[in-house]
């Protein structure tokens, strides 16, 4: 067998054991758009419903439309204050469960729970938690004297967001925080022993040698976990349905708000179009502006995987 | 069929009883919650899955009319061979009929009361219910004490069902039940709803803080929990007062919606008609839909239906059931009889957004869908901004559904 034919046959192989996936992307992902972007030049209000094709008048009209911008400030401010407070807190908890101490394979273990816990429960389960009479944060924090009167976490238009945020964070934090300490078990301890015969202090350690190998994994989560975090629906819509007011309401709330309550369904697939392409023109400059961080962690899980 | 497991409990002992008594016909319940009927239904009638008889609310029935003949089909005939066997209610009917057809064939009724705590009452010293909206503020005042956590009223003031059908609720018992003119033009903005959203302004002012967040659990816990001392609810929650309250049942008030005392309101209450829709063109499955309608209103099964599915809430939709010996029977009911014969005197005074002129105009299902009322009415609260301006509000968004 001469290394040209291995070539290929490694090649034909490569290219059968992608192909399910590729044949499923297609059908789920690609095929899906393009039928929304059909859709979203048309007039149809209800699935299945008859309509005519109106050319961009969808897309003219959300551009003109307060609510839908004001949806996509609310979206920026969604993701900014849940990448920045998950990654922080994440980062912080793996940093301590990555020191040794007894039941660390326990709280390891473990931690993962909240993300395990499906979206529903966790929305009940907060939302009577945030109830201003019966909740036991308002509870608690009467008890403590730290209130005078209960805190309205929902129905104040102005905490509800850093409410929702909480919670959302409170349900992805361990997952990140898994990935963290993944990320931080590849780090070489020779590194850190070499550090020390330096006399070099633990925030030294962590500029010099922690956060550098770290930063390839934090620059995947800032892609991955803008992506999740724009497409979040499920703890909104349960716990304020976008309100009080327009105050939570971000643009997939108001897609569906739209699409299934508002009789709109080809306006709002234009909405979500809109916001697809936002998402996928962050995706290449993020990506390109971080090419070298995304070569490394590509390296890294090459490495891993052998 | 809707989602709880009681309810689907219930619906399955129907459903066995005529799959046992005609084997000719063959009925299989399926469950589907109203979060999310409005995605599942419609694509499963594209793709040629859908079911043969669809339960509906009247914003629902709108909906899946705008998917064409493919959709709703008329139920007229069905109607007319169930109707002569059961004479139903007029208002439960009227909600699903458009363009000279019957659109559905009504199931069962909720409607809204003046729900109140008793004991509060006696202990504030007030004497008898509220009849008229001025009697409502007055007790509100009196029983509210925010100091201790006891508010007099909890008035959902959030963007949900249950707050646009209680701020509909006042909207008809102050004159403003309709919502849109003959040429479907929204006439919302007018004395009567400015009326009644300063009093629903003065109303929010005697309840929980958070009544922006509340939906019918929160509501209903209010009252419950005695935290609140009047609702606007349907009689929906026997079993947790029973349990929950600490209370018996002759200590829970259920009264008509009060109206203004210059007599420029009406009685009225909000009512849902659930009814059920025909999915299918083929006359054997319409002809076994219509013996399937005529055997669950038949007495013994309707009377076990409607006393132990929800007890209090599913409203009987035919005259005779009225006085169903069995539904009164029934282990919870049978202590709230008093509470629940309120809700049967009143159905005859009620009616449904934008579904009283033999007709409905499309709109009404945004309007529903999307709770303009309830989103007018949590602006005013949370904005504070006049009734005046909120009733602008409300037409405003009326103006811009399509």
């Amino acid at each position: 067998m001469n290394k040209q034919d291995f070539r290929s046959r490694d090649a034909r192989l490569g290219f059968l054991l992608v192909l399910p996936a590729v044949i499923l992307v297609i059908l789920v992902v690609i095929l899906p758009i393009i039928s929304g972007i059909q859709i979203s030049f048309t007039s149809q209000r209800v699935v299945g419903s008859e309509y005519e094709f109106i050319g961009p008048k969808n897309y003219f009209e959300l551009f003109g439309d307060k609510q839908f911008i004001a949806s996509l400030g609310k979206s920026a401010i969604w993701v900014l204050a849940n990448g920045f407070f998950q990654t922080l807190a994440a980062l912080l908890i793996a940093l301590l469960l990555n020191q040794p101490f007894r039941g660390q394979n326990f709280v390891r273990t473990w931690i993962i729970l909240p993300w395990a816990v499906p979206a529903a429960v966790t929305a009940i389960l907060w939302r009577w938690m945030f109830d201003a009479s019966a909740g036991i944060v308002n509870t608690t924090m009467k008890g403590m004297d730290l209130v005078q009167k209960p805190v309205l976490f929902l129905a104040n238009p102005d905490i509800a967001g850093a409410s929702l945020t909480f919670v959302n964070s409170w349900r992805y934090i361990p997952f990140l925080t898994i990935i963290f300490l993944a990320s931080l078990a590849s780090v070489p301890e020779e590194e850190y022993e070499a550090a020390q015969v330096d006399g070099a202090n633990a925030w030294l350690q962590f500029k010099t040698i922690t956060f550098p190998n770290l930063l390839p994994t934090l620059t995947v989560l800032g892609l991955v976990g803008t992506l999740w975090a724009s497409n979040v629906f499920d703890i909104i819509w349960m716990m304020t349905r976008g309100g009080p007011g327009d105050a939570t309401t971000t643009v997939p709330v108001l897609m569906y708000d739209m699409a299934f309550y508002g009789y709109n369904i080809s306006k709002a697939t234009a909405g979500a179009i809109i916001f697809l392409f936002l998402l996928i023109i962050f995706a290449f400059v993020f990506i390109f502006a971080n090419r070298k961080q995304f070569v490394v962690a590509s390296e890294t899980f090459q490495d891993l995987s052998k | 069929m809707e989602q709880p497991p009681s309810r689907v409990e219930a619906m399955q002992v129907v459903v066995d009883k005529f799959n046992e008594k005609y084997p000719q016909y063959r009925m299989k319940q399926n469950v589907v919650g109203w979060g999310e009927a409005f995605t599942r239904v419609p694509a499963q009638i594209e793709a040629g899955v859908g079911v043969d008889l669809q339960q509906a609310i009247p914003g629902f029935f709108v909906y899946v009319r705008e998917m064409g003949p493919k959709g709703v089909k008329p139920a007229t005939s069905v109607y007319e061979q169930v109707a002569k066997e059961v004479k139903f209610i007029d208002a439960y009917v009227d909600q699903y009929r458009a363009d000279g057809e019957i659109w559905a064939i009504p199931a069962f009724g909720m409607l809204e009361l003046l729900m109140y705590n008793k004991k509060h009452f006696e202990e504030a010293g007030i004497p008898h219910p509220p009849k008229t909206t001025e009697d409502v503020l007055a007790a509100a005042k009196k029983l509210n004490d925010p100091e201790n956590d006891r508010y007099g009223f909890a008035l959902p003031a959030s963007d949900t069902l249950a707050g646009t059908q209680s701020i509909y609720t006042w909207m008809g018992a102050f004159g403003g039940k309709k919502i849109f003119d003959d040429s479907c033009k929204p006439i919302v903005n007018n004395p009567q709803n400015k009326r009644a959203y300063s009093f629903l302004k003065e109303l929010a002012s005697y309840s929980p803080p958070d009544i922006g967040s509340y939906a019918w659990a929160e509501v209903e816990g209010s009252l419950v929990s005695g935290r609140a001392s009047m609702i606007t609810f349907k009689n929906a929650f026997m079993n947790a007062w029973i349990n929950d309250s600490g209370l018996g049942p002759n200590d829970l008030g259920a009264a008509p919606i009060p109206v203004p005392k210059d007599g420029s309101g009406e009685r009225f209450s909000l009512a849902y008609s659930n009814a059920f829709m025909v999915m299918t063109d083929d006359p054997k499955k319409q002809e076994g839909i219509a013996k399937f309608m005529s055997f669950w209103l038949s007495p013994e099964i309707y009377g076990e239906w409607l006393g132990n599915s929800e007890p209090g809430l599913f409203l009987p939709v035919t005259d005779d059931a009225k006085t169903n010996e069995i539904m009164f029977s029934a282990p919870v009911l049978s202590q709230f009889k008093a509470q629940h014969q309120t809700s049967l005197d009143e159905a005859p005074y009620t009616g449904m957004y934008g579904f009283m002129q033999n007709n409905y105009c499309p709109k009404v299902g945004q309007f529903e869908g999307q709770n303009f009322t309830a989103k007018a009415m949590e602006k005013m609260i949370v904005e504070d901004i006049s009734p005046d301006e909120a009733v602008g509000y409300l037409e405003e968004l009326m103006l811009s559904a399509k």
